[in-house]
Formats: C-alpha cells, structure tokens, sequence
C-alpha cells in the first residue's frame, strides 16, 4: 500500500477512530494518542495491509487493542454501575437534560465497554454486524445480543427519565 | 418507507439492517416525526449529532504531520537497518571469499609457466637467493681491490708526514740548543767584566 492510499484510508477513518477511542477510553489526549499510535502501526505493516480484505474492521480491532492495552496500563474498570446516572445526577439536572442528546449521551457512556462499544460502531459508525464482530474479537451473535441490550437498556431508561 | 413501529421493533432487537436503520434517522430527523415517536427523536439524534464530532483540524493537522514524522523516521529507521544489512552482507562475502582469492592468486611464474608448490616456490627462491649473493660477491671483490691500490697510493704521503714531523722535531732541538749556547756566552761575558772591576 503506498502512501496515498494510506493516508486516504487513515484519514477517511480518523474521526471515526477517534470517536471510538475516546469512548472507550473517555479520554481525549490518551484517544488521540491512542489514534496516533495506531496510524503509525499500521504504517509499519502497510505491505500487509493491502492485503487485508476489511481495513476498515481491521483498523478498527487495531485501534480497539490499542485501548484495551492503555486501559491495562493504567490499571482502571471502565465498567460503571448502570444505576450511577441516577445516583450521579440531582432531580434538577435530570430535568434540565431530559428529552436532550446529552441523556442518550450519558446513558450510552454508562453502559459496560462491551456493549457501548457496540452500539457506537454499530448507531454512530455504521459498521456491519461482521465487521463489529471482528474488531470486537466475538461471534456475530454476540453482537446481535450486546447490541439488543444496550438498545433495550437505553430505551427502558431513556422512557424511565423522560 | 416500511413502517416505523416494525422498523424500531426490528431495531430494538437487533434484527435490522443498515438500510433500515439509515430510514429511522432520516425519519427522526424529519419534521414529520409523529407525537407518539417523539420519545425515540433524542436516541437518534444522539447519533446524528455524534457523527458530527470531528477532531478539530488543528489536532488532525498535528496527527497527521507527527504521523509523518515518525513515518519518516521509520522510513530512515528501515532503510538505515537495510544498509546495514546490505554493508554487513557484503563484508561477510568478502571475508569468505578471501581464502579462496588468495589460495587462487598464490602462485609463482617458474620459466613461464605458473605453479602453486610451494616447497618447489622455496627452492626456486633460494637458488635465486644464493645466485645473487654470488653476483654481489663478484661486484663487490673489485671494490677492495680498489681499496687496497688506495691504501697503498696514500702509504707515501703518511711516510711524508712522518719525516716532516720528524723534520719539525730536529728544528725545535736545533732552536733549544742555540738558545742554550746563547745564554752561556752572556753570561760568561758578565763574568770577566766583574774580575776587570
């Protein structure tokens, strides 16, 4: 793969990767660290990339190691409690952000990794169900299942406060 | 467009495809959003609006040049790592094939034709050896006989400086005694004139 065809694809996916990382990671400078890293990567094994069938799932798993390896690191659960929304925030504040994005936003960032990162590549990336399959490193029903779920958790709580 | 109801069912459990799933957003995203579909407008908004989260240039700008940049230093990297490989390749060849060079080239020309035996090499060499100490030997014999008729030619000058040596020491005798004589004649005169008194 020469650089042109590179850059095309790295920068075709680099706000989506950003995106991704940052909501794994709920970190902004370690998400472009975490993009950074990744690019670089794959520029070392870009002879190898041009023969890979799906570079954008691909891209993707790479960058979902990449955050799982910083999360290693730093030693944090990134799994929350789903009820800490609630506990986190006042009757007031639930007022002030119902029937807003900023709620979906919130109930999505408080799911367990696994699902939110399914949902995000699946609602706000649009990759196919194989693709999130690979990246994710399970089988396409275990997709289908997580991504049921965090619809169905998001919808439940969603009604709940609205 | 299928219906919404069946749609957001088929969406809710994760049976729908793309397509479908495009046709929800377009719909919530629509003004025609029924009342009774107005508490899924958020969900799908949400998504819409995620899509617009951008890195801001200046950051993709400062990715993408230090991506660059390590791309170049990895370039430098693998090609300083090629050159080494190439350099340390080449060396080793050469050292291998250095023996054999020079088990090849170690020969020597006997009455033009080349041989490679060495103890016949050594023989050869040393009857050459003794030869030339021979023709030196010859050279050099004239050179004392030379040596000797010089030695011979200044024997008659070293005999003249003897006798003008021997010449010089009489002169310095002669003197003395004059001198000697010299003084006796004063003094005897002396010696007279004092009896007259």
């Amino acid at each position: 793969m020469d650089k042109y065809s590179f850059d095309k694809l790295t920068l075709s996916l680099s706000d989506s990767l950003y995106r991704t990382a940052n909501s794994i990671l709920r970190n902004e400078d370690e998400a472009i660290d975490a993009v950074q890293d990744v690019l670089l990567k794959l520029w070392e094994i870009r002879a190898d990339l041009a023969s890979v069938d799906n570079q954008k799932a691909f891209v993707f798993k790479a960058l979902r190691n990449k955050c799982l390896d910083i999360i290693k690191l730093r030693k944090q659960t990134i799994e929350v409690d789903e009820n800490k929304l609630d506990e986190d925030l006042n009757p007031y504040e639930q007022l002030a952000i119902r029937d807003t994005v900023e709620l979906v936003y919130r109930l999505i960032e408080n799911l367990p990794e696994l699902q939110r990162t399914v949902i995000r590549m699946r609602d706000v990336e649009e990759l196919e169900i194989d693709e999130i399959a690979f990246v994710m490193g399970i089988s396409n029903n275990a997709v289908s299942t997580n991504l049921s779920r965090a619809r169905q958790k998001i919808r439940t709580q969603l009604f709940k406060l609205t | 467009m299928k219906n919404i109801d069946e749609l957001l069912n088929k969406y809710f459990q994760a049976l729908s495809a793309l397509d479908e799933e495009k046709q929800l957003k377009e719909y919530f995203s629509s003004d025609a959003v029924k009342p009774e579909h107005l508490k899924y407008k958020a969900l799908f908004g949400f998504f819409e609006k995620e899509k617009t989260e951008k890195l801001e240039p200046a950051i993709k700008d400062k990715l993408v040049k230090s991506s660059d940049s390590n791309k170049s230093k990895t370039t430098f990297r693998i090609l300083l790592s090629l050159a080494s490989g190439i350099a340390a390749a080449i060396l080793l060849f050469v050292i291998l094939q250095l023996p054999k060079h020079k088990a090849i080239e170690s020969y020597i020309v006997i009455n033009g034709q080349k041989t490679a035996n060495a103890q016949l090499a050594y023989q050869y060499a040393e009857d050459k050896i003794d030869d030339l100490a021979m023709l030196l030997s010859k050279s050099v014999a004239p050179i004392n006989q030379t040596e000797d008729v010089l030695q011979g030619s200044l024997q008659p000058i070293s005999q003249t400086e003897t006798a003008i040596e021997i010449i010089s020491n009489y002169e310095n005798d002669i003197s003395a005694i004059i001198n000697s004589s010299t003084l006796k004649n004063n003094s005897n005169g002396n010696n007279s004139n004092e009896n007259k008194h």
